[in-house]
């Protein structure tokens, strides 16, 4: 008996509330996404199941994580699986790589990241192919660049679901999820893999909850323990002038996004700069000097067949 | 050799002007130009390289809505290709 056509995997309100958390997070911790990699794993003849592609992916999230904490960097990065019509299943991931090293390195991370990421396909899979690894960069990292990447890993959105309803919508309207989403939707096919799009564990709630992100800090944040956030509390609320004499015991303020918060509004969300690049006429103002970035480069690095 | 700088520098002017066009929102990445299948890099080649596009193609812009994309940027866009010459 034929099977079914299995159906695409869009990416649900509740994913993109997280997706787009993760990304602010990473954005207010100034770990500013620069770098994107499209890693389409049929090239490399991984089978389209759920095991083997997760597998696959997760040899690649480790390796980054381990090359990027030799170099003492802090590991920021999003990602969202695809299968496309032509290429297969492949994923995207955006990533955050300081354009500049410690003086000591011969080379930065910046100038070694794509051969790393060529040299980590053919360690894996054996043999390089042709057209199965992208990497683009953006130096400086900007944050139209850094919005560029997560929209773009979220263009496979949920095109039913509805944000705020007619009733309570200003102009009579229902939001919908495509509608604070800056790029095209596109059909993301049926992704096998239980998580349709994630980010790396240092921006994601736990992390989110402490408000600073691993190796961001001179020292480091202590382990998350809700019981001590109360008791340091307590403590700092008892001797109001000895606040400065333990600083690192007043937690930071937990984080939450603008999307956690209830805002719809884009230009709340990702910033007057990118909302002007996709609309000018989202912000009334305008502005007089380009932005930053060559932003037909930046498209071409994205736009992956 | 003065042809060729001549050359390069209207290259480099069109370019800038449609780049300018870009940043200004005269052109913008989520706007479809008219032509079939045309957008941004389509659209950009054509300015590029001189042509003319007349005002009546573009295509009227989605009714905006406050504070949310109607307009989006186009994720199925390429570079123009470059055609190989016929022998």
């Amino acid at each position: 008996m034929p099977m079914a056509p299995r159906s695409s995997r869009t990416i649900t309100a509740a994913e993109f509330r997280e997706f787009h958390a993760a990304g602010s997070f990473s954005a207010a911790c100034d770990l500013l996404f620069n770098a994107s990699v499209t890693i389409a794993w049929s090239l490399f003849d991984v089978p389209e199941d759920a095991a083997s592609l997760q597998a696959a992916f997760l040899t690649f999230t480790k390796c980054l994580r381990d090359w990027l904490g030799q170099r003492g960097m802090p590991c920021a990065y999003l990602y969202s699986h695809e299968v496309g019509q032509r290429v297969g299943a492949h994923t995207h991931i955006a990533v955050h790589i300081p354009p500049s090293g410690p003086d000591w390195a011969e080379r930065s991370a910046w100038d070694e990241f794509p051969e790393w990421v060529s040299a980590w396909s053919v360690r894996f899979f054996g043999r390089p192919a042709k057209r199965a690894v992208r990497v683009g960069r953006t130096n400086p990292p900007t944050l139209v660049g850094h919005w560029l990447r997560v929209s773009y890993a979220a263009k496979g959105y949920d095109r039913g679901a509805v944000l705020r309803s007619a009733e309570n919508s200003d102009d009579g309207r229902p939001v919908m999820l495509g509608d604070i989403i800056a790029w095209d939707w596109t059909d993301p096919g049926p992704v096998a893999l239980r998580r349709r799009v994630g980010a790396a564990r240092g921006l994601g709630p736990a992390r989110r909850r402490l408000g600073v992100t691993k190796g961001t800090l001179s020292a480091p944040p202590p382990a998350f323990n809700p019981a001590r956030l109360v008791l340091d509390r307590a403590i700092v609320d008892n001797n109001p002038i000895d606040t400065t004499a333990r600083p690192r015991t007043v937690p930071l303020a937990p984080f939450r996004s603008k999307l956690e918060d209830g805002f719809l509004d884009v230009r709340a969300l990702y910033g007057d700069e990118f909302c002007f690049l996709v609309d000018p006429r989202l912000v009334r103002t305008g502005y007089p000097t380009a932005p930053e970035i060559d932003i037909v480069k930046e498209l071409e690095n994205l736009v992956f067949d | 050799m003065p042809d060729n700088d001549d050359d390069s520098d209207l290259q480099d002017d069109r370019e800038h002007r449609a780049k300018t066009a870009v940043y200004s929102g005269e052109l913008r990445p989520g706007r479809r130009s008219g032509f079939t299948g045309d957008s941004l890099y389509e659209t950009l080649a054509r300015v590029i390289t001189g042509e003319d596009i007349p005002d009546s193609v573009w295509e009227q812009d989605p009714e905006p809505r406050d504070g949310l994309f109607s307009l989006k940027l186009p994720a199925r866009s390429r570079k123009p290709r470059r055609r190989k010459a016929k022998p």
